[in-house]
């Protein structure tokens, strides 16, 4: 699989991030390092697509409805570019 | 095999059929979140019932609350549906600024409930059965408000990781009136099962309208999805607008474009939110920080024998044990709490159409009068039932009960109580009576004379004077009975 710059251009989009034209050239270039990787994981034979380990669990864990997290917001808001009134702050994005 | 339908709309060159399906979000009445410890009620301050698992910071891990996965399957069983014993949670990826991880967990090609249906009851008085495909668990997203600052969007993660069940239908809705009762149907189910308390004015359960348009047995239109429909009244106007959108461009030869239209609420309207093109490709894919949910037989057998009685089976019910109108017992299972004030009224034996009507007529009159709900009456059941009980002994007339009741409501007093204080025991002792009627007729030669020339008119003035000359005590039906009598 090859990723080519419309492949690119489109996941910018998705992504609401706008690219110059040498960075959609060199993210390409990125991004089909880490395919041809992939690919090469794939490789590697592994009996019935499973890893033998013994000590994996197979079934999901559950907790009970308790309220055991919360009033976090300094911690929360650590990394917020931009805070008002214990809100995190971005760029308007509807008209 | 076309069905009928009375629901077509008129178009320039004929009839049209509006076909529709819904996606309705429904949040889980749970403690916590479903993958965070964190608080899950409505109305907080923002941004404190936020874990870190909610806000997605690197290397914290998601662990499912058993709680939710319960609701889920009891909301299943209550849409007679297949509880899929594995199932599947996936990564919904797209970028929002209320989305911290970039994705949202959800389920997609193995969700854990499987096809359906549900009942609906139309104004004429006939019933459709309405398919669901599915139901999945997913997150809830955060809440971003973009009407505080000109420029800027503040976002709210309270909100962001809470429990929704994903409802989604066929496309079996026919008419905008369906659509609202299929909502209040599903409402109904999910709060007599206590899975969601359905509150559409704090977001509790929101829906998308999935609208195309077509000729009777005609093939199925391209459809629009209308998203922010938050009310049932809105949903109503939001298909009767886009209906006609769509008819009066395909009548003027243009073509439906598929695309994700907005409600506007205030202009009653919707207009484009994004375009096939623009459409998110979400690249779903299993997460791989959580193992497929797997359920025992058991598990779900368990949850199917704690399944209370649920509308449409209590409506039955209410009609073939008490004799009811299928119009009253709709009113009396339309909420759980109504249901369970009725048959405590019937916990002695009482006139079950006598104390229906004193509940659905009286009671519902004045809840509605203070602006209150059933579960804030002041009157509860067993003062409602004594009321009833005097009424059915003959100590009160109807109309000396309604002043009774009143006085009930006002004063949390018992309506054996207000009797005996206003010495309001109704006469039915016929000699009394008589008596008054003997006054009465004495002291009115003149209407007697009229009345006795064919003035028939007058017998109701006749009953109003003996009524007041006993202050509104006498037994309605023994004074007629015995007015007639002393005229004759």
């Amino acid at each position: 699989m090859s990723i080519d710059h419309n492949t690119v251009k489109k996941i910018a989009t998705l992504a609401k991030i706008r690219l110059t034209p040498e960075e959609v050239q060199s993210y390409g270039q990125e991004l089909q390092q880490i395919l041809k990787w992939i690919e090469q994981l794939q490789e590697a034979k592994i009996p019935n697509g499973v890893l033998p380990d013994p000590s994996m669990k197979t079934e999901l864990q559950r907790r009970s409805d308790q309220v055991t997290d919360g009033g976090n917001t300094d911690k929360v808001l650590l990394n917020a570019p931009e805070k008002a009134y214990d809100f995190f702050c971005v760029p308007k994005v509807v008209e | 095999m076309a069905e009928t339908n009375n629901n077509l709309i008129q178009g320039k060159n004929g009839l049209w059929e509006i076909v529709m399906g819904l996606e309705v979000h429904a949040q889980i009445s749970s403690q916590s979140k479903l993958f965070s410890g964190a608080a899950a009620d409505f109305g907080a301050e923002p941004n404190t019932q936020v874990s870190l698992v909610d806000a997605a910071m690197p290397g914290m891990l998601p662990v499912i609350n058993a709680f939710c996965i319960e609701q889920a399957i009891k909301t299943g069983l209550g849409l007679n549906a297949t509880i899929n014993l594995k199932s599947v949670f996936d990564r919904k990826n797209y970028f929002y600024p209320d989305l911290p991880a970039g994705y949202q967990i959800s389920q997609y090609l193995y969700p854990i409930v499987g096809s359906g249906y549900l009942t609906i009851d139309l104004a004429n008085g006939q019933s459709k059965k309405i398919r669901i495909t599915r139901l999945h668990l997913e997150q809830d997203a955060g809440k971003s408000i973009h009407d505080q600052h000109p420029h800027k969007t503040y976002v709210d993660l309270n909100r962001a990781g809470i429990a929704l069940m994903e409802i989604v239908s066929e496309p079996d809705l026919r008419s905008a009136e369906e659509v609202a009762a299929y909502l209040k149907k599903l409402r109904m189910i999910m709060r007599y099962l206590k899975t969601c308390d359905g509150n559409m004015e704090e977001g509790s359960m929101r829906c998308d309208i999935n609208v195309s348009v077509r000729h009777p047995g005609g093939n199925l239109g391209t459809r629009c999805e209308i998203k922010n429909v938050n009310s049932i009244r809105f949903a109503q106007q939001a298909i009767d607008y886009e209906a006609r959108r769509q008819i009066d461009i395909l009548e003027n030869g243009g073509t439906i474009e598929q695309e994700t239209r907005l409600f506007d609420a205030n202009k009653g309207t919707t207009r484009t939110m994004r375009s096939k093109e623009h459409a998110p490709d979400y690249r779903y894919f299993p997460d791989p920080d959580l193992l497929p949910l797997l359920l025992k037989k058991e598990e779900v057998q368990r949850l199917k024998d704690t399944l209370i009685e649920l509308p449409d089976a209590k409506k039955q019910r209410l009609i073939d044990q008490y004799a009811l109108s299928a119009y009253d017992a709709t009113v009396l299972v339309s909420e759980p709490e109504i249901a369970t004030y009725y048959e405590k009224l019937l916990s002695k034996k009482r006139d079950p159409k006598v104390a229906a009507n004193w509940l659905i007529v009286e009671l519902f009159g004045y809840l509605n009068k203070i602006g209150k709900t059933i579960v804030e009456s002041p009157i509860s059941p067993e003062q409602l039932g004594e009321l009833v009980d005097l009424i059915g002994a003959g100590v009160l007339s109807g109309k000396m009960a309604k002043d009774v009741f009143v006085e009930m409501a006002e004063t949390g007093q018992a309506a054996g109580q207000i009797v005996s204080k206003r010495g309001l025991q109704q006469v039915t002792n016929s000699k009394e009576i008589e008596r008054i009627i003997q006054q009465v007729l004495q002291s009115n030669p003149d209407k007697v004379a009229e009345y006795k020339s064919g003035k028939d008119k007058l017998f109701g003035f006749f009953v109003g004077q003996v009524m007041k000359a006993s202050d509104g005590k006498a037994n309605p039906a023994l004074l007629n009975e015995l007015l007639k009598k002393a005229l004759s």
